[in-house]
C-alpha cells in the first residue's frame, strides 16, 4: 500500500510541472470519483466496537483536485486528479483497495439554450488491491446527462415529495499487470449503466434533509483474457440508503444502508449487507 | 443562512476585493448569473441570492455542474478564466455562485 500511495504521489507531483495542471482549482471530498456524475455519495466512516472481538472498520473516501478548465464553443474540459480509499477489515467482506485516477471531466452544451448538456467523463486508474493481490490499470470512459423536459438531474414533485433520477452508461477497460500466487493477471472489457433514484418525502417540512436512494450498477464482461473468463460475465450492484443531513449545507449525514451484488471497478467482492454509518461531503 | 455558508462567502469577497476598482461590478455578475439560472431551471418565480441549488431550485449537483459552460460564458466577457464543473459544485446557495464569477471576472 505504501508502495502504491508513493507512486500516485510522484504522479501528481510530476502532474503539477505540466502546465493545464498547474494552478489547483478546487479540493473535493467524496465517497468515490468513479460516480462523478451522479446523485452526490458522502464519504463514509463506520467502525463497530463489540464486546468479544477485535473492532471492524469502513472507510470509503476519495480526494479529488481540480485544475484549470478550457471552454472550446459550448464544451468545456476540466483535469482532475484523484486518490480513494475503500477498507473494510470484516473477514466477511473483506476489502482493501486503493484508485489513483486522472480524469477529464466534461460538459457539452449549454443548458441555458438547449434541453441537454452531456457530461463526459474519461478517466486512466491505477488500482491497487491488497486483499485479492493484484495490481492494475484502468481506463474509463462514461457518459450521463441533464435533461429539462424528462427531467434528468432536477428534482421535481411537490412540497410534500420531491424525486430525483440519473442514468450513467460507459465503458471500462481493465488490465491487471501483477498478480501474486493464486490470481490471474489479464485483461477484460466490461460495459457498464447505472440508474440511480432520490426521493425526497415531506419535502418542505423536512427540509429536504431526509434522502432515499436506490440505485442499480450492472456490468457486462464484454471480453476478457482467457484466464480472467472463468465467471459469471455479468456483474450487479443494488444499493439501497436512507440517509439524514445534519445541516443545511449538507456537509454530514448519518445513513442506513443495505448493499447487495458487487462492484468490479472498486474489487468489491459479491456480499450482502446493512450498515449505519456517518458521513461527510465537502 | 449558516456559518459555514457566511464563513464562505465572506473568504470570496474580502473587503479588500469589494473596494478596489473592479473591471466589472457585482451587481451587474449578479444580473448576469440569475438571468442564466433562471433560463436554465425556467423557474417560474424569480431566483434570489439566498436561494438554495438542491432545495429552492431542484438542482442536483449533474444540474450545477451544467452550468459552468454559461458561467465561462459570462466570465469571458470580461477575462479568460474558466469555471470548471468542480469548482461549483460545493457552493449551496445563489449568491456563492455570484461570488465565484464575479471574483474571477476580475481576476487578472
Amino acid at each position: 500500500m505504501k508502495n502504491s500511495i508513493s507512486a500516485l504521489l510522484i504522479a501528481l507531483l510530476a502532474l503539477t510541472s505540466v502546465d493545464a495542471f498547474s494552478e489547483p482549482v478546487s479540493i473535493s471530498l467524496r465517497r468515490t470519483l468513479t460516480d462523478k456524475n451522479t446523485i452526490d455519495k458522502p464519504a463514509q466512516f463506520q467502525i463497530t466496537w463489540p464486546n468479544n472481538g477485535d473492532a471492524s472498520y469502513t472507510v470509503d473516501a476519495g480526494i479529488n483536485v481540480s485544475f484549470n478548465a478550457t471552454l472550446h464553443g459550448d464544451t468545456l474540459w476540466e483535469p482532475v486528479a484523484a486518490v480513494e480509499y475503500h477498507r473494510n477489515n470484516q473477514i466477511a467482506r473483506e476489502q482493501n483497495t486503493f484508485i489513483g485516477s486522472l480524469s477529464l471531466l466534461g460538459v457539452i452544451g449549454d443548458i441555458t439554450n438547449s434541453n441537454t448538456s452531456w457530461l463526459p467523463q474519461f478517466a486512466i486508474k491505477y488500482k491497487s488491491d491488497d486483499v485479492r493481490n493484484n495490481k492494475s490499470f484502468l481506463g474509463t470512459a462514461d457518459i450521463s446527462l441533464v435533461n429539462k423536459t424528462l427531467p434528468i438531474g432536477k428534482i421535481f414533485g411537490s412540497d410534500d415529495i420531491g424525486l430525483i433520477w440519473q442514468p450513467r452508461a460507459g465503458l471500462e477497460y481493465e488490465n491487471i499487470f501483477e498478480a501474486n500466487s493464486g490470481t490471474t493477471k489479464g485483461n477484460v472489457l466490461r460495459g457498464k449503466g447505472m440508474i440511480e433514484l432520490a426521493v425526497y418525502p415531506a419535502r418542505k417540512a423536512l427540509d429536504q434533509r431526509l434522502e432515499l436512494t436506490a440505485s442499480y450498477q450492472y456490468w457486462n464482461d464484454l471480453s476478457s483474457s482467457s484466464a480472467l473468463n472463468n465467471g459469471d460475465p455479468v456483474h450487479t450492484l443494488l444499493r439501497y440508503s436512507a440517509k439524514y443531513y445534519l445541516n443545511q449545507n449538507r456537509n454530514y449525514a448519518i445513513a442506513l444502508e443495505h448493499l447487495d451484488g458487487e462492484n468490479p471497478s472498486e474489487n468489491l467482492s459479491r456480499q450482502r449487507y446493512n450498515q449505519f454509518a456517518f458521513q461527510i461531503i465537502f | 443562512m449558516d456559518s459555514f455558508t457566511e464563513i464562505k462567502q465572506f473568504r470570496t469577497i474580502t473587503h479588500k476585493e469589494r473596494t478596489m476598482s473592479d473591471a466589472v461590478s457585482r451587481e451587474i455578475i449578479k444580473k448576469e448569473v440569475i438571468e442564466a439560472l433562471q433560463l436554465a431551471t425556467e423557474s417560474p418565480k424569480e431566483i434570489q441570492e439566498s436561494d438554495s441549488f438542491y432545495k429552492d431550485l431542484g438542482m442536483s449537483s449533474s444540474f450545477h455542474k451544467a452550468m459552468s459552460v454559461p458561467y465561462t460564458k459570462i466570465l469571458r466577457k470580461y477575462s479568460n478564466n474558466t469555471i470548471g464543473p468542480s469548482e461549483i459544485v460545493n457552493n449551496k446557495i445563489v449568491g456563492n455562485d455570484v461570488d465565484l464569477v464575479y471574483s474571477k471576472a476580475n481576476k487578472r
